[in-house]
């Protein structure tokens, strides 16, 4: 929760509960009736609480999540930089070794500094000659051991701690996962190839280092040696780096080394050398990221609390019927409709606050569970086990979030409960019909509503505007109360909500920034269905009509239809309101399946038509032999260049707007007659083209404009030392976190590598196999023939499956999160069948007593939820569909709105099982009601 | 009407009902009771001395623990609840003290229903329970819905559903128990028309006005029957 929103949040429970302690005070009678009511039916308070507890566990559980995976990437973060706080760079450039020295010399620096360390790092290709097998892309980091026991020591895999000693003139370590992609064993050779070195260098593997520690620094596919050996393999006295640690730990060590980095920038002014406070910025980086993701997250957790809040309408109102006669005693024997409602707000704020208390220990349970499946996806720490954190604002935010959402809830329910013609309730006879005078207040509401949501539509940003429209639409309906029937008035205001929500969405999603496609297309999602919900429950007749088309052929089964139909269509409020809920749920769920269809892999156009993906890095050129060649059909040549140095993103779509970092970059650079042939593949690309081939055309005109896996308006800073290299994103090429791409990194002109000099070399083949030959024998056979180069070959559909299944769990978790919403929803139409059996025991025991057979009764309820559930489906799936590809889809990349099939229908088929699971017992409660007993009736 | 096989429709034999609970109650203690086809009778006595339970046990709305009840020649007691469910459906109806109409219904909606248990076609039904309301001066109400009626005519359209199917025995419990005088005498007087025209009908009443239009009274108190005639009812009153 963010620093504003909590304390706000806590601060409106302690006023809303201090308020309500202050009215019992001065009112005890009302609080001694509150409490004895919460206290008389042990059995109905338990299911009101489990009702309000489920949306204190959705909010909790998503909490917990976030906490814990927040937790485990700052420890992934820390763990990565260990005492490393400090690196000075030359962009990827050599520079004097003898820096180190001068500045662990420097007076000024020494109250501040633990170590400096000299270190090289460049991007190579590796061979494992005992395995036969390379890999590109690899890291080798040269330390200096004489430094290294400030920075930690290795873990290997045979479970030893060493602090470097191994390294000796021929020995490296190398990190698990390449141990794993090369299936290299200690003492296995090794081949290492760099740019302008032109003997590849033969080094032995001396351990395997675990992701953690000091083995925990760099890629994960890295090489460590010892700083001379690094020297010898690159050719080179000097250094690319110098890692300085501050003194101290934890906090205390950031805080030493942000002292150091004014005098750092005077002792290197000038030598171009770069100064970065890595890891204080990359858990800046990591922070920034947590806040929006908390955000979207804790989003969806209010929907399925918001789900919940439907299902705790229905609870409140059927008790609200049970208690009506004793309730209108009491106004009669002098309680103001205040009164009643200020009771039954004390009451609600027992069942609010206990129900989210008590959603405490199920929001921790399903949190844990969401940690264990999805944090090592997205925290990226795979390696030390589950993280678990709970922030103390976590917990009390879910508990006054929860509790103040449903006591908001149950307050507009007692509004409407508290209404009551005395002299019917008393004696429980049906409420008097009432006569509609004019109404200031509403008058006045309704103007002050229409003018709250025009000013949104005026000021505020997409989400709100899509909002604002409904709100003012809705109060105008409101304000022509009386000039239409009811019916045409719903149906008009319902039919114009619907088509606000679709047609604004659609029309204006395009120009929307990045960061507003997402939320304002989810918000055009909800006013769609809140407007195809009201639409549909004031036109539930016509349905009724089509329904009980089988009961003109069955005998009697038009009897049983009959009065389950009209509870469901004649209640359009009611119905209306659960439709919302249920659809709301089945809109976004439709929605999420249909982003598993577009992410997961077309591979006729992911892959470009290419079968094969060779990459090289450390040579600019990979000549395949003779014999190869007659296997290849198609051949494209795709130049790059690593750039390891300082790199900035800047976007604010996907909160990727972090500080500088050391990292590796891959940039592809095509020439003009590849960019205007479009050889590859684009997902979207920016609204100011109107094709992909005018975003290829404008990439191969300006050198600056790339395309990528970001979003477009992306903006890439490459620190070097010429200068800063600005680049922006323009194209989405793939990879965003989910959609797959056949070449990882970004695709600009070739004459961006000339701003590039000093960064990595290489090159990436894309082959199409030839006829009668299958990708795998093609990348098995360029595998064996460049296997001294450490190049590696790999078919684009293991390319593109990979890719697939590591984007998967984002989507996975918020199908989950989904699906957890869409049993609240379920859970909802089970409380609508229990309330028929509380509401409606004297109507089931007249329908018994003159002849409603037990199945008749049981049929009805359960044809009425299945029912409710329908129509909350077709509400969620017109509106998706109605959006269609303009909701989260759309709003990222161009694709089809095909929703996944089977998600989708699986979460059909579940919801009309769950729904006949929930809905049975009652049902079945309500068929045994002996009719006298039903009546309660007394002699 | 169905042809008469007896005299009685209605015959009870020293009908028992127990409520267990923490205390068992014996709420009727062996009742005897005829009622003639065409009868109309009223049962009346204080609160608690049985009336409903009698009348819920006589119609098959409840179970009893010992006797018989025989309606139009058919045992209830030997009957299964389908059964019993399907007799009453064919010949029995019921007017309520609090009119259970179904409220998301019309008034014809309502009015209808005992007809489509039976099978009865749509168009067929409706238009009898048009005819029915028409009876009871209400066809301008019979798109209306019981929230938009007034209790005197709630109770109009629960009587043309008690009737709609021309049952063998309407029981009514308290039908007047909510209406004022002038709405309680046009219900009275209905019952006492559909009487007259040979119906049979059974009420549970309070009110000695009510009773005093039927053609006889049974007196209950403590779940026997004490008398059963006008002048005890005047007796037991005083």
């Amino acid at each position: 929760m963010t620093t504003f929103f909590l304390p706000a949040l806590l601060g409106i429970f302690v006023v809303v509960y201090g308020a309500l302690g202050v009215m019992v005070v001065r009112r005890p009678l009302l609080g001694r009736l509150a409490l004895r009511e919460a206290t008389r039916r042990p059995s109905q308070t338990a299911i009101l609480v489990v009702g309000l507890m489920i949306a204190g566990a959705s909010i909790f559980a998503v909490q917990v999540f976030v906490d814990s995976v927040d937790k485990a990437v700052v420890n992934a973060t820390l763990a990565s930089w260990g005492r490393d706080d400090i690196e000075i760079t030359g962009g990827g450039t050599h520079f004097d070794s003898g820096l180190a020295a001068r500045l662990a010399g420097d007076p000024q620096l020494a109250a501040n500094a633990a170590s400096f360390q000299n270190a090289i790092m460049v991007t190579t290709s590796v061979t494992d000659v005992d395995r036969n097998l390379g890999k590109p892309g690899v890291q080798l980091i040269g330390l200096d051991m004489s430094n290294q026991q400030r920075f930690g020591s290795y873990s290997l895999s045979d479970g030893r701690q060493t602090g470097g000693a191994e390294l000796s003139a021929d020995g490296v370590f190398i990190t698990q996962p390449l141990a794993d992609a090369l299936g290299a064993h200690t003492g296995d050779r090794l081949q290492v190839t760099v740019q302008g070195v032109s003997a590849a260098t033969p080094l032995v593997i001396a351990g395997i280092v675990q992701r953690k520690d000091a083995g925990a620094y760099g890629e994960n596919r890295s090489i460590f040696v010892s700083l001379e050996t690094a020297q010898r393999v690159t050719g080179t006295s000097d250094v690319t780096l110098v890692r300085v640690s501050g003194h101290g730990d934890g906090d205390a060590e950031i805080a030493s080394a942000t002292q150091m980095v004014n005098r750092l920038n005077a002792l290197t002014s000038g030598s171009g050398l770069i100064i970065l406070e890595t890891k204080r910025g990359a858990l800046d980086a990591e922070k920034s990221q947590a806040g929006s993701t908390r955000g979207a997250f804790t989003a969806l957790s209010l929907i399925v609390a918001l789900a919940a809040s439907a299902m705790v309408v229905n609870l409140a109102v059927m008790l609200a019927e049970e208690r009506r006669p004793r309730l209108a005693v009491l106004r009669a024997l002098g309680l103001t409709r205040t009164g009643l409602v200020k009771m039954s707000v004390l009451e609600g704020a027992i069942y609010s606050l206990g129900g989210a208390i008590a959603g405490l220990p199920l929001g921790l349970a399903v949190g844990i569970v969401l940690s264990s499946i999805l944090q090592p996806a997205l925290s990226g720490n795979t390696g030390s086990g589950l993280v678990l954190a709970v922030q103390a604002g976590s917990l009390l935010g879910s508990v006054a979030a929860a509790a103040l959402i449903t006591l908001t809830t149950l307050f507009i329910t007692s509004l409407r409960t508290s209404r009551m013609a005395i002299s019917a309730a008393i004696r429980d006879l049906p409420e008097p019909a009432k006569t509609r005078g004019t109404s200031w207040v509403r008058l006045a509401l309704l103007a002050g509503g229409a003018l709250v949501g025009g000013g949104l539509v005026a000021a505020a940003g997409p989400p709100l505007r899509v909002v604002g429209g409904a709100v003012v639409i809705g109060c105008a309906g409101g304000l022509i109360r009386g000039r239409l029937s009811d019916r045409a008035r719903f149906t008009l205001i319902g039919a114009v909500i619907a088509a606000w929500g679709v047609g604004y969405t659609w029309l204006k999603v395009s120009s929307w920034g990045t960061d507003n496609r997402v939320p304002g297309s989810m918000m055009g999602l909800t006013v769609t269905v809140a407007g195809l919900s009201v639409l549909l429950a004031t036109n539930l007749r016509l349905l009724e009509s089509i329904v009980r088309l089988p009961g003109r052929f069955a005998g009697n089964l038009r009897a049983t239809l009959r009065p389950a139909l009209a509870y469901t269509s004649r209640r359009p409020l009611r119905s209306g309101l659960v439709f919302a809920a249920f659809g709301l749920i089945v809109a976004i769920l439709t929605s999420l399946s249909a982003s598993v269809t577009a992410f997961k892999p077309d591979y006729a156009h992911d892959s470009g038509g290419f079968d094969v993906r060779v990459t090289e890095v450390g040579a600019s050129q990979l000549a395949l032999p003779a014999d190869v060649q007659r296997n290849i059909a198609r051949e494209e040549v795709l130049p790059s260049r690593t750039f390891l140095g300082p790199v900035k993103f800047t976007s604010n779509g996907l909160g990727k707007n972090g500080p500088w970092q050391q990292q590796a970059l891959t940039i592809f650079g095509l020439t003009d007659e590849q960019l205007t042939r479009g050889i590859m593949p684009l997902y979207s690309w920016d609204p100011k083209y109107n094709s992909a081939a005018e975003a290829w055309n404008a990439i191969a005109k300006d050198p600056t404009l790339v395309a990528g896996n970001y979003l477009s308006g992306a903006q890439i800073g490459l620190a070097t030392t010429q200068g800063t290299v600005h680049l922006t994103v323009v194209a989405l090429a793939g990879n965003l976190g989910t959609a797959p791409s056949i070449v990882d990194g970004l695709i600009a002109s070739q004459r961006l590598f000339d701003r590039l000099p000093s960064s990595t070399p290489g090159v990436d083949l894309l082959l199409q196999d030839a006829p009668g030959v299958a990708p795998r024998q093609l990348a098995d056979q360029v595998q064996r023939a460049t296997i001294a180069e450490g190049a590696d070959a790999t078919t684009t559909r293991q390319i593109l499956d990979d890719d697939f299944a590591a984007g998967r769990g984002f989507i996975d978790l918020l199908l989950v999160l989904i699906r957890v919403g869409l049993l609240v929803g379920v859970f909802s139409l089970g409380t609508i069948a229990l309330r028929a059996v509380v509401e409606r025991r004297r109507a089931i025991g007249v329908l018994r007593a003159i002849g409603f057979r037990p199945g008749q009764v049981l049929l009805g309820i359960l044809l009425e939820t299945i029912l409710t559930a329908t129509a909350g489906l077709a509400v969620g799936l017109g509106a998706a569909y109605a959006i269609g590809s303009s909701t989260l889809v759309g709003g990222l990349i161009h694709a089809e709105f095909v929703p996944d099939a089977g998600t989708l229908w699986s979460a059909i088929g579940l919801v009309y099982a769950a729904v006949l699971l929930v809905t049975v017992l009652p049902a079945i409660r309500a068929a045994r009601l002996r009719p006298a007993e039903a009546l309660r009736v007394v002699g | 009407m169905r042809e008469p096989m007896d005299a009685s429709i209605v015959q009870a034999r020293r009908l028992r009902k127990v409520y267990h609970g923490a205390d068992e109650v014996e709420a009727l203690r062996g009742i005897d009771l005829m009622v003639d086809r065409g009868e109309m009778v009223a049962i009346v006595g204080p609160s608690g001395s049985g009336k409903t339970t009698l009348l819920n046990c006589l119609s098959g709305l409840d179970v009893f623990d010992g006797g018989q009840v025989v309606i139009d020649g058919q045992d209830l007691a030997a009957m299964s609840d389908r059964a019993r469910t399907a007799y009453r459906s064919r010949n029995m109806g019921f007017v309520f003290q609090a009119f259970n109409l179904l409220p998301v219904l019309s008034a014809a909606e309502n009015v209808e229903i005992p007809l489509l248990l039976q099978g009865v076609g749509s168009r067929d039904s409706r238009r009898r329970a048009l005819e029915m309301l028409e009876t009871l001066g209400l066809a301008h109400r019979a798109n209306h819905r019981p929230d938009q009626l007034s209790g005197g005519e709630q109770q109009r359209v629960a009587v043309a559903r008690a009737l709609i199917h021309k049952p063998a025995v309407v029981w009514a419990d308290e039908p007047t128990g909510n209406l004022d005088t002038e709405v309680t005498n046009v219900i009275v007087e209905l019952l006492v028309r559909m009487n007259k025209a040979g119906q049979t009908i059974v009420l549970v009443t309070h009110n000695p006005q009510v009773a005093e239009r039927t053609q006889r009274i049974v007196h209950m108190r403590d779940g026997r029957i004490e008398t059963a005639d006008h002048d005890s009812l005047y007796v037991a009153a005083r």
